[in-house]
């Protein structure tokens, strides 16, 4: 019981850095919070209570609509369509990446030729929708001279690489871009000073400290990338999210399916968000 | 362009429509938002552990699969909503749990000392939240909330997969029923660039008129 009260009454931080509102309660605040915590307890009950009394009324635990998700063959279809998420996350984010780090570089170096270009296609890609561009190459694509003839899947899935990748760049120099900005003025000074090129001086001394600086932040912008693979319901690329709406239109269990794929989702996408929350943390330290 | 003045007032009516999920979502995802980022800083554990469980959901999963969810699932619970709302739904929770984090931010910009100094003074969690960290709080995460809704005008593109005409699904339709395609899309982009542009300033202006002068 002390340790129950304890635990529930630890008001401290749980980062470095955070405000900290409340400090120890004395006999009165442990009281109040202790009083305060069984009312909400309550109340949260009585809500999860009211929202399980809704799917019983609604039958929606009837064991027809959950025993798909008994059979490996639906677990394999889903699990293939992650698969699938990740593929398609994955040569997006190493393409955007790639293209990312240009444009950043280009947008902080001096020749116009460079600067120019960058900063258009910067600001033009990131004021797009991403699902404006999927549709548009989506549709666009199989009228391109040198792209005809592909299967559907091959054209769904290019144009959603595609569309993440030219989005994401934009999102992914802005972000190298200002770890390149954070970085004290000595270091290129330093770098020009014993005799390294402009160009040199950002590919040696500059990038590699600014991607450093830089790599929280693209943890996060990488678990966006991951959700919005799902737009690729849009062009009928077969991912996780549209495998997981066939299972529910074929055993008329949506509930169901999106419970499962949503847990599948939050599984995967949380490797990446925790993984930036433990940089940002060290990095702040 | 002469294709485009045709269909104006289907286009327009569409860009209406994103105006709407967009500032309709963004406030109802403003008010969740700063609830849940008052619960994880609140002496009560389990408005914590429920605030923290709340953001980990919506910042983890993708809009579109909130929107499915709206959309086939609620009815399956007895729920009949348009939509419209079903997006409009998806859109709020999703905004809440970015408003959350951005305002969890703001709270962390507001120096020690003075919720050090509101509760010398004998201010109660309630009174010190409301009187003297919030105002400052809310204040300082202007810049990141604008941030948030004008990625929502993009975001709520989404909700066109579920019949919600906006801006981007009435130009794809159009230009199915035409058979042109740049037009439009040129129509939808230079739609998100005027609202970009117009909100960042707006942004600008504020931010500058509310800071905390320290």
């Amino acid at each position: 019981m002390a340790t129950l009260s304890s635990w529930l009454l630890d008001v401290k931080p749980s980062r470095a850095g955070e405000l900290q509102i409340n400090e120890e309660l004395g006999p009165r605040g442990r009281r109040r919070a202790l009083i305060g915590t069984a009312v909400v307890t309550a109340i949260l009950a009585a809500g999860l209570a009211w929202v399980l009394r809704r799917f019983q009324v609604k039958g929606q635990f009837a064991p027809e609509l959950w025993r798909p998700f008994r059979q490996w063959s639906i677990w394999k279809f889903l699990l293939l369509g992650l698969g699938q998420t990740m593929k398609a996350a994955g040569v997006a984010f190493v393409f955007a990446l790639g293209l990312g780090i240009v444009l950043a570089m280009w947008r902080g170096s001096s020749p116009k030729r460079k600067r120019i270009p960058a900063t258009i296609f910067t600001e033009v890609f990131r004021a797009c929708a991403l699902v404006l561009l999927i549709k548009f190459a989506f549709f666009q694509l199989p009228k391109t001279p040198g792209f005809r003839g592909w299967t559907l899947s091959k054209y769904a899935f290019v144009s959603l690489v595609l569309g993440l990748t030219l989005y994401y760049s934009t999102v992914f120099a802005e972000v190298i871009r200002s770890g390149i900005r954070s970085l004290p003025k000595g270091q290129s000074e330093a770098a020009l000073a014993i005799g390294l090129t402009e160009p040199r001086a950002m590919r040696l001394i500059i990038l590699p400290q600014a991607l450093r600086r830089a790599l929280p932040n693209l943890f996060t912008q990488a678990a966006s990338l991951l959700k919005d693979t799902s737009l690729g319901v849009f062009v009928t690329y077969s991912e996780l999210l549209s495998r997981a709406k066939i299972v529910g239109e074929y055993g008329s269990n949506f509930l169901q399916s999106f419970v499962v794929a949503g847990f599948m989702y939050i599984f995967v996408v949380a490797i990446l968000t925790s993984t930036a929350n433990r940089l940002q943390k060290r990095q702040a330290r | 362009m002469q294709i485009v003045l045709d269909n104006l007032p289907r286009l327009l009516r569409g860009l209406g429509v994103t105006l709407q999920l967009t500032i309709g979502g963004f406030l109802i995802g403003l008010v969740i938002g700063t609830i849940i980022a008052v619960f994880r800083v609140s002496p009560i554990k389990p408005l914590r552990v429920l605030g923290a469980g709340y953001v980990a959901a919506m910042v983890n999963s993708p809009l579109i699969f909130l929107v499915f969810v709206a959309y086939y699932g609620l009815p399956k619970l007895g729920a009949l909503l348009t939509n419209f709302q079903c997006a409009l739904i998806a859109v709020g929770l999703y905004i809440g749990g970015y408003v959350a984090e951005a305002v969890r931010s703001g709270f962390n910009a507001v120096s020690n000392g003075q919720a050090e100094a509101a509760r010398a003074i004998g201010l109660t969690f309630g009174q010190t939240l409301t009187h003297v960290i919030l105002p400052q709080a809310l204040r300082s995460s202007v810049g990141p909330l604008a941030v948030l809704l004008n990625a929502n005008y993009r975001n709520v593109a989404v909700a066109g997969i579920i019949g919600v005409s906006e801006v981007v699904k009435a130009g794809s339709d159009l230009s199915d029923e035409t058979a042109k395609q740049y037009p439009f899309f040129v129509f939808s982009f230079l739609a998100f660039m005027v609202l970009g542009f117009t909100t960042a300033a707006f942004a600008g202006w504020l931010d500058n008129r509310v800071a905390v002068k320290r």
